[in-house]
């Protein structure tokens, strides 16, 4: 009898592991397909694709517009345009690293997006041991998550450095009046601050 | 053969078949549990490399290292485009201006790619994670199954064991009426030899015990 029960027990176990195994390379066939290194570069590729040419023409709007306010002062030769012209061009190797970075994001979300659809289709599979369904559900499982996501649309990516250069506009223009007001208030201010500075005496 | 002796026998043999199948039945439960043991240890001997293997993964700084390497040739990558590389406002060449613009441009890419790191190492451990879960999820599957199978074979080996105690009290018991035939016998002999000596002219037995004794 022991051997009856461990010839039963090793058949349930190779029957599992079958069903199990099954299973499995139907998982792997149907996602292995799907979702290979190239898939990935390619969606990476095609965020990139989109945002790209959003961010450019973006940088061509805010420099033509920023030429224009530079030559309305009469300051197209100043170095004032020289340290726009690179802080702008700094401006944009920033955006340009975003959208690198979107690009790689969403593959790499999408990396594990297929991996949690595959962990769960194998969760299915050891409770159900049913290799056929699991491919079924791995082939549709493959379809939807394979299928491209929109890319949401680029914000404005200049909008904080036209609002730095405005502010620093802005600024100059208060400091020049900073600057008046204390000389006209020089001999008063000098006087405050040397009385601040007293010790009190017992007298 | 005496009846006593034969229902002696009968008696005796019941108990026997009777603890022979109680302890056959311990044995197969023993047997069993020790199975279910032995194949719940093969598969956790399968699952200890898989998990070894999934920690040296986490702890390994490969996939790290590849996401500032390939965030910073996205990076470079993009700085090539011709729109990036002309200058788009309207100002004197300055070498001095243009050579302090890319190395603050190199240095936002160095400082940009360090962080890259740890996206590229949490994707890494997310599918790591996954496919190790899988791979354990198999085989406690199995596990799972095994050791569900153990109470049913105690079970039934219980009940087997059971099954065979009965044959063995329903032998003893065979015995047991075998043995009470013989004492009726035997009371029914004494009773007949005191009658006998009671009568006029009879003959008082020498043994009466041994009247009771038939041949079965």
């Amino acid at each position: 009898m022991p051997s009856g029960n461990n010839n039963a027990l090793n058949q349930l176990q190779q029957q599992q592991q079958a069903a199990l195994s099954a299973g499995g390379a139907a998982i792997q066939q149907q996602f292995g397909q799907t979702f290979t290194p190239q898939y990935y570069q390619n969606l990476e590729t095609n965020v990139e694709n989109q945002q790209m040419p959003q961010l450019l023409s973006q940088y061509r709007q805010t420099g033509q517009a920023t030429n224009y306010n530079l030559a309305d002062k009469g300051l197209s030769q100043s170095s004032t345009a020289q340290n726009l012209g690179s802080s702008l061009q700094s401006q944009l190797a920033q955006g340009e690293q975003q959208v690198v970075n979107n690009a790689q994001q969403a593959a790499q979300t999408q990396q594990e997006n297929v991996a949690n659809q595959e962990s769960q289709l194998y969760g299915q599979l050891q409770v159900s041991q049913n290799p056929t369904q699991t491919a079924q559900a791995a082939a549709n499982a493959a379809a939807e998550t394979s299928a491209p996501s929109v890319v949401a649309p680029l914000g404005n990516m200049f909008s904080n450095w036209t609002n730095l250069y405005l502010a620093n506009q802005t600024a100059n223009t208060a400091n020049t009046q900073n600057e008046l007001a204390l000389a006209l208030y020089a001999p008063y201010l000098n006087q405050l601050s040397q009385n601040s500075g007293a010790l009190p005496t017992n007298q | 053969m005496p009846l006593a002796a034969l229902s002696a026998i009968i008696a005796a043999a019941g108990t026997a078949y009777s603890i022979d199948q109680s302890s056959e039945a311990q044995n197969q439960m023993n047997a069993d549990v020790q199975n279910t043991v032995s194949q719940e240890e093969a598969l956790q001997r399968q699952a200890t490399p898989i998990y070894q293997q999934n920690l040296a993964k986490s702890v390994s700084q490969q996939p790290a290292q590849q996401g500032i390497a390939q965030a910073l040739q996205g990076y470079r990558r993009a700085a090539q485009a011709p729109v990036s590389t002309q200058p788009i406002v309207d100002a004197p060449p300055s070498k001095e201006v243009d050579a302090r613009t890319q190395a603050d441009i190199a240095r936002q890419q160095q400082a940009n790619a360090a962080l890259a790191q740890y996206p590229a190492q949490q994707t890494a451990w997310s599918v790591n994670n996954a496919g190790t879960n899988a791979q354990l999820g198999n085989i406690s599957s199995i596990g799972s199954s095994i050791a569900s199978t153990l109470q049913p074979n105690l079970l039934a080996a219980q009940e087997a064991g059971t099954q065979g105690q009965a044959v063995g009290g329903a032998i003893g018991s065979v015995g047991g009426v075998i043995g009470t035939a013989g004492a009726a016998q035997r009371t029914q002999g004494s009773y007949q030899a005191l009658l006998n000596a009671l009568q006029p002219g009879g003959t008082p037995t020498s043994n009466p015990t041994t009247i009771g004794s038939i041949d079965f």
